[in-house]
């Protein structure tokens, strides 16, 4: 059992040729004997699982198998799970035990999925890297030496490393789509509104997403079908009525129209990197696709928009965590001492950094300068977007300008690390959905990334199946043995 | 602009954290370093500029609905409890 996809699964499972329990059993043998070098896990719910694995394999002989029955999944921990540790790569919730499921997790819960366990992330969210959790960093398992990338980086290292089948990550800024890059599988940030926020930890409320980190198109689209759709209990969840996803009618590429967008054009990119994605670019050619250079002038300050928002956001989000209601008491005199023990022993340097400048960019006589101003150029850059689509299929661009770096090679440097997400900030400031797919490489891997219209998820998925077919599938990772 | 060591400080304090001051120097020249790029923002003229938002945020019924966690299990997440309430320390 090796590299299975969910349709591999139910195929299996449905022929027989595996029960859910032999299934779950070789994924956690495989995290126990390997996930030490890699640390893609926070936690693992190896009883819990065992449990569920019989009730799945019941279920199946009764007859009454869901559309992923037995299909084990792996959740990024700032997704809650009722009753088991959520800690968001934190200090500040290392002991804490989720009180209700979030919505994406129970859909998948609800049609049969069996949760291996949560996996590391940068804390909060914050990071491109995985090296800002609290649980100690995630390693590519392309190349251990090197960084996942982030901040879903335990989620996209367990689907290369095989520690699943499929997983969820949150996208803010990147966060699904360059671990997705950074480790050769596919990672899809659906458009924002379309999964439902209940049961996430906020970072930025604006603009994080869920979805899924998969081995294929197909099976992102399958777990966003299920995921998706409105949410009474977020507000923010979008009433709109959208397309549902159709795989089996194949996209053909002749005579479709990729935009590159003008001002990614120039960028500092790796050269072996380019290469590749050039490489790519012929293909669509060859294949009778048409690319073309949009302008999206504007597109240059989404990296800039996008700090000055989460900053801002995380400084407000994150003033809840006060070791009061939830979160580790320390042993202090009074209740602002306790405030500020809880959260100065509690949160990492990233943390710290960003809710220092985010209550500076709300501070008063600042905020119309710097948040207002940052909302505002959003929906500009939105508008350029929605215009710059409007000529073409889908935008296309590399994932990241450069393959996963070395650990600690831009650790140091936060200006240098936040750059890394030049390239997939555009899609959550203009509300875009976007998916990075696996580029065949003979080094490290790389991604190519494609941004569809808004709430044309199921549109930008059927054209990135297309290109996949085109590319080739994702691969797993050469350096890790297979549990024999 | 460049942040001083106070503006850290009085950030810090208004942040409820506390910097060793190591942390403050490397958060300044850090901050100072980010703060400049962001800047640029400001360099945009809006006039003209169009908006992409989908005004689809409407308002709860308002009816309580039942939680999806219980008093107990709300209390058992909170470090110190006392006779079914969540203590806290006295304020100074």
């Amino acid at each position: 059992m090796e590299w299975l996809t969910i349709t591999d699964i139910r195929e299996g499972l449905q022929k027989k040729l595996f029960s859910v329990s032999e299934l779950t059993s070789t994924y956690l043998e495989r995290i126990a004997t390997l996930d030490s070098k890699i640390n893609s896990f926070i936690s693992v719910r190896e009883e819990e699982v065992q449990a569920e694995a019989d009730i799945a394999d019941k279920r199946i002989r009764e007859g009454k198998t869901r559309v992923l029955e037995g299909v084990p999944f792996a959740i990024k921990d700032n997704l809650m799970l009722k009753g088991g540790c959520t800690t968001a790569g934190s200090n500040i919730l290392k002991d804490y035990s989720a009180v209700y499921t979030a919505t994406a997790v129970q859909k998948l819960l609800d049609v049969g999925a069996i949760i291996l366990g949560k996996t590391n992330m940068d804390e909060f969210a914050m990071g491109s890297s995985t090296e800002y959790s609290a649980f100690g960093p995630t390693k590519n398992p392309h190349d251990m030496s090197r960084v996942p990338g982030g901040s879903s980086g335990g989620s996209a290292a367990a689907i290369a490393a095989d520690f699943c089948t499929a997983a969820l990550g949150s996208d803010t800024g990147g966060s699904i789509r360059q671990p997705a890059s950074f480790c050769g599988v596919v990672g899809f940030k659906p458009t924002y509104g379309r999964v439902s926020r209940y049961g996430l930890i906020a970072m930025s409320s604006s603009l994080d997403q869920i979805g899924p980190i998969t081995k294929t198109v197909e099976d992102a689209a399958l777990v966003y079908s299920i995921i998706s759709g409105e949410d009474k209990c977020d507000p923010t969840s979008s009433t709109i009525k959208c397309g549902s996803v159709n795989l089996q009618k194949k996209s053909s590429l002749k005579g479709k129209r990729f935009g590159i967008p003008k001002s990614f054009v120039g960028f500092e990119i790796e050269k072996s990197v380019q290469a590749v994605f050039d490489r790519a670019l012929a293909d669509l050619r060859s294949a009778g696709a048409e690319i073309c250079e949009i302008d999206i002038p504007l597109s240059r300050m989404s990296l800039a928009v996008y700090y000055l928002m989460v900053t801002s956001e995380i400084s407000s989000n994150l003033a809840r965590y006060d070791g009061i209601r939830y979160g580790t008491r320390v042993d202090v005199q009074d209740l602002i001492g306790q405030y500020i023990a809880a959260r100065t022993q509690g949160f990492g340097e990233e943390a710290k950094r960003r809710i220092l400048l985010g209550t500076f960019t709300l501070s008063k006589g600042y905020r119309d300068k710097y948040y207002k101003q940052a909302l505002a150029v959003k929906e500009a850059i939105g508008a350029q977007f929605d215009k710059g689509l409007a000529g073409c299929d889908a935008l296309i661009s590399l994932t990241s300008p450069t393959s996963p770096f070395k650990l600690g090679e831009k650790f140091e440097d936060p200006l240098t690390m936040y750059l890394s997400d030049l390239f997939t900030v555009s899609a959550n400031i203009a509300n875009l959905p976007a998916i990075s797919l696996p580029l065949l490489s003979e080094h490290l891997p790389v991604g190519f990334q494609m941004m569809g219209k808004r709430f044309g998820d199921a549109e930008l998925l059927s054209l990135a199946s297309a290109c996949e077919d085109l590319f080739g599938k994702a691969q797993p990772a050469k350096s890790l043995k297979p549990v024999s | 602009m460049q942040f001083q060591d106070e503006d850290i400080q009085k950030l810090a304090a208004l942040s409820r954290i506390t910097l060793t001051p190591h942390e403050c120097e490397k958060f300044r020249d850090q901050l100072t370093s980010v703060l400049a790029y962001v800047e640029q923002v400001g360099t945009v003229n809006l006039d003209g500029a169009t908006s992409i938002s989908v005004d689809d945020s409407r308002m709860r019924v308002d009816k309580p609905t039942k939680s999806a966690a219980t008093q107990k299990e709300l209390l058992a997440a909170a470090p110190c409890v006392e006779e079914g309430h969540i203590s806290v320390l006295s304020v100074k």
